[in-house]
């Protein structure tokens, strides 16, 4: 997978997507990667200082603000593919740095040669992430806080929030809102053209804080109005929409649940 | 009627029309207000029939003085009659949409008064979301036939997308099934929609020329069609030709096919059956090979074939009917003619062309790549040697019949970026 010998030590990573970026910008000007990663030691576990001079540990934002700039520049599609590698959660990043070092060899057009298994294995895990986003701008259900705030509860797959907030923030305009992301306990507040991130206790508060029953019930109503008997196909509705989502989705959710919020 | 009840009446009544696509155009909030509307489209949930529910699909009245032989609606049916004002219509479009339940409104109506007097209420719901609700989402307006071209010009300016409906594939089907309209001016609305297009695209060029702001543009998303399938007897190259010539006459962005259901015995109409579900199925495919493969009308349906095959997609269809295309190369055929080969989609073309450049293909590669090759491989060839033996087109028929793997549209690719 990787041109570089195995003498080479494995690569430090924390996990958070600052260092990610910066990895792949290594590879990419480098052309090579050590072919695995580790993580980062424990400062105090080691009675040596582990890091090595140039070795990205912990995420320096100016350090990782560079390298985004490079990988735009010139990584092609790369930039996005770090993030959706990021987002996606499925322990992609080896595919990904071999495919940077690749195109830093000069092998252009390796983002898209489905033929090389980095490219493919990355691609299908960055593609069922570009799904989920797509699927959730149209399945995240807001309601209005008694604060006049909109919020959204969420439990997706993957990470995908960041990649949701421009297209809401877009959407919504001036208006207050907040994505929820009750598996991974994080949130992010959108008010007054500023983005706020939250985790935790703070995160699920930002969650609706009162019944919207009116709004429900009339969207139900029209849900039910549209259902067209002659041509009922349930297993064609989940496949477009996998029952996991319709927990948080009124027109769909079972009555009991419904009448517990 | 309470709200609530008049919301199911007319959303029911506007449920089988077929466009709920919200794609094509793209726009942002105004100063103060809300809403985006994005050019991939975004379904908001599916019915329990797979549909897409991405526009809230309404009528602005059910009351009809027509009287169209498949309409639920028609002046002789026997059903409740209501009406929206356009206060109600501004309060539930802009509730759903902050809750992010729809993409837009899709309004239509039925002919309660004269044409123009129908046209000036949608209108003026289009205008006060637009004006005084600063709203930026969807809007699908109908055109109303014999409707004024002022009032056609003040839709154009607040929708994103106006369609008229053809209805039905012949003047001969309409004077008999819907009395009241008439082909002429069907495509008169549609002939004034292209001008508008048209001007509003010059003059928005000429606009930038002297780098002066631009007037709104004339519906961004373009028009599109409907016709009921099935309710007269029209064969299906009748309409794969009707819809090739709207797409070229118009510029068209969409026609949409639907299956006559049938909404209460008359005797102007076939017989009772189940809905033709396969044969709109097919229509779509061809639709789709026309706007998307480069295929010509008369390539899918030629003069000895008045319908398309139920048993075979339309590209299949092809494909076996010209075996002297085959095979093609994967090392080097253009783009163009990969597009051709069944089971082998845009997807797998672009992946094709974009692979063969950095490395060397082998054949187990393309079934990696999503190439349906249980279907392709009987129609290509790899450095010279064919990838399926070569049987005649009786023995691959029934190897390619039905299961679809031809013409499905892709899935939109998206830009990501962090705010
Ligand atoms: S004009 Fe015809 S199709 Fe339209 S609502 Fe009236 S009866 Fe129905």
């Amino acid at each position: 997978m990787s041109a570089t010998s195995s003498a080479a030590r494995a690569w430090a990573w924390d996990g958070s997507l600052e260092s990610l970026l910066i990895l792949a910008d290594l590879a990419l000007s480098a052309g090579s990667w050590p072919g695995s990663l580790r993580s980062p030691q424990p400062p105090e576990a080691g009675l040596f200082d582990e890091a090595e001079a140039g070795e990205p540990c912990g995420a320096d934002p100016r350090a990782a603000e560079g390298a985004l700039g490079r990988l735009r520049a010139r990584g092609g599609p790369l930039y996005g593919l770090c993030l959706e590698a990021w987002m996606s959660e499925e322990g992609v990043e080896p595919q990904l740095l071999s495919l940077a070092s690749a195109l830093g060899r000069g092998e252009a057009g390796a983002a898209e040669d489905y033929a090389r298994p980095e490219t493919r294995i990355l691609r299908a895990a960055c593609s069922r992430v570009e799904r989920e986003v797509h699927r959730l701008q149209g399945l995240a259900r807001f309601s209005p806080r008694s604060d006049g705030l909109y919020s959204a509860l969420l439990e997706p797959d993957h990470n995908v929030l960041p990649a949701l907030l421009p297209h809401f923030a877009r959407r919504f305009g001036g208006q207050a809102f907040a994505l929820v992301d009750l598996r991974r306990r994080v949130a992010y507040l959108s008010r007054g053209g500023r983005i706020e991130a939250l985790s935790g206790e703070e995160a699920i508060a930002l969650g609706p804080d009162r019944s919207d029953e009116d709004a429900q019930a009339l969207w139900r109503g029209y849900f039910q109005a549209i259902e067209n008997p002659a041509r009922r196909n349930p297993g064609l509705q989940k496949r477009l929409m996998p029952a996991r989502y319709w927990k948080h989705l009124p027109e769909l959710a079972r009555i009991g649940e419904r009448e517990s919020v | 009627m309470e709200l609530a009840d008049k919301l199911a009446l007319l959303a029911g009544a506007a449920r089988y029309d077929a466009s709920c696509a919200s794609s094509g155009s793209s726009r942002g909030a105004g100063p103060g207000g809300i809403g985006a509307s994005s050019p991939a489209g975004v379904c908001h949930s599916w019915t329990g029939d797979g549909r897409c529910v991405s526009l809230l699909k309404l009528l602005y009245s059910n009351a009809c003085r027509n009287d169209c032989a498949y309409c639920a609606s028609r002046s002789s049916a026997d059903t409740r009659r209501a009406s929206f004002s356009p206060e109600e219509l501004v309060r539930i479009t802009m509730a759903f949409y902050r809750r992010n339940y729809i993409e837009g409104l899709f309004l239509s109506s039925g002919i309660f008064s004269d044409p123009d007097i129908v046209m000036e209420r949608l209108v003026e719901v289009a205008r006060r979301l637009r004006e005084e609700e600063g709203f930026g989402g969807y809007i699908h307006l109908k055109v109303i036939p014999g409707s004024s071209e002022k009032l056609l010009r003040r839709a154009g300016a607040y929708a994103d997308r106006l369609s008229a409906n053809i209805e039905l594939p012949t003047q001969a089907s309409l004077s008999r099934l819907a009395p009241q309209k008439s082909g002429t001016e069907i495509l008169g609305a549609m002939r004034l929609m292209s001008e508008a297009e048209g001007e509003s695209r010059e003059e928005s060029g000429r606009a930038r020329g002297w780098r002066r702001a631009a007037p709104p543009p004339f519906a961004p998303g373009g028009q599109s069609t409907q016709l009921v399938v099935g309710a007269s007897p029209e064969d299906d190259r009748t309409i794969v030709s009707l819809a090739s010539s709207l797409y070229r006459r118009f510029g068209l962005r969409r026609v949409y096919y639907s299956a006559f259901l049938p909404v209460a015995p008359d005797p102007r109409l076939p017989p009772p059956a189940a809905p033709p579900l396969r044969r709109e199925h097919r229509l779509y495919q061809a639709d789709w090979l026309m706007r998307c493969y480069g295929y010509a009308a008369e390539e899918i349906l030629g003069a000895a074939e008045p319908s398309l095959d139920a048993e075979l997609d339309p590209k299949a269809a092809w494909a076996l009917r010209n075996p002297g295309f085959f095979p093609v190369e994967v090392e080097s055929a253009e783009y163009e003619r990969l597009l051709r080969v069944p089971g082998l989609g845009i997807t797998g073309a672009r992946r094709i062309v974009a692979a063969r450049r950095g490395s060397r293909l082998e054949a187990e590669d393309l079934g990696k790549m999503g190439i349906v090759m249980r279907r392709a491989r009987w129609f290509l060839s790899l450095r010279g040697r064919r990838l399926g033996e070569e049987l005649g087109p009786e023995l691959l028929r029934p190897l390619l019949a039905e299961g679809g793997g031809a013409a499905r549209p892709p899935s939109s690719q998206l830009e990501l970026a962090f705010a």
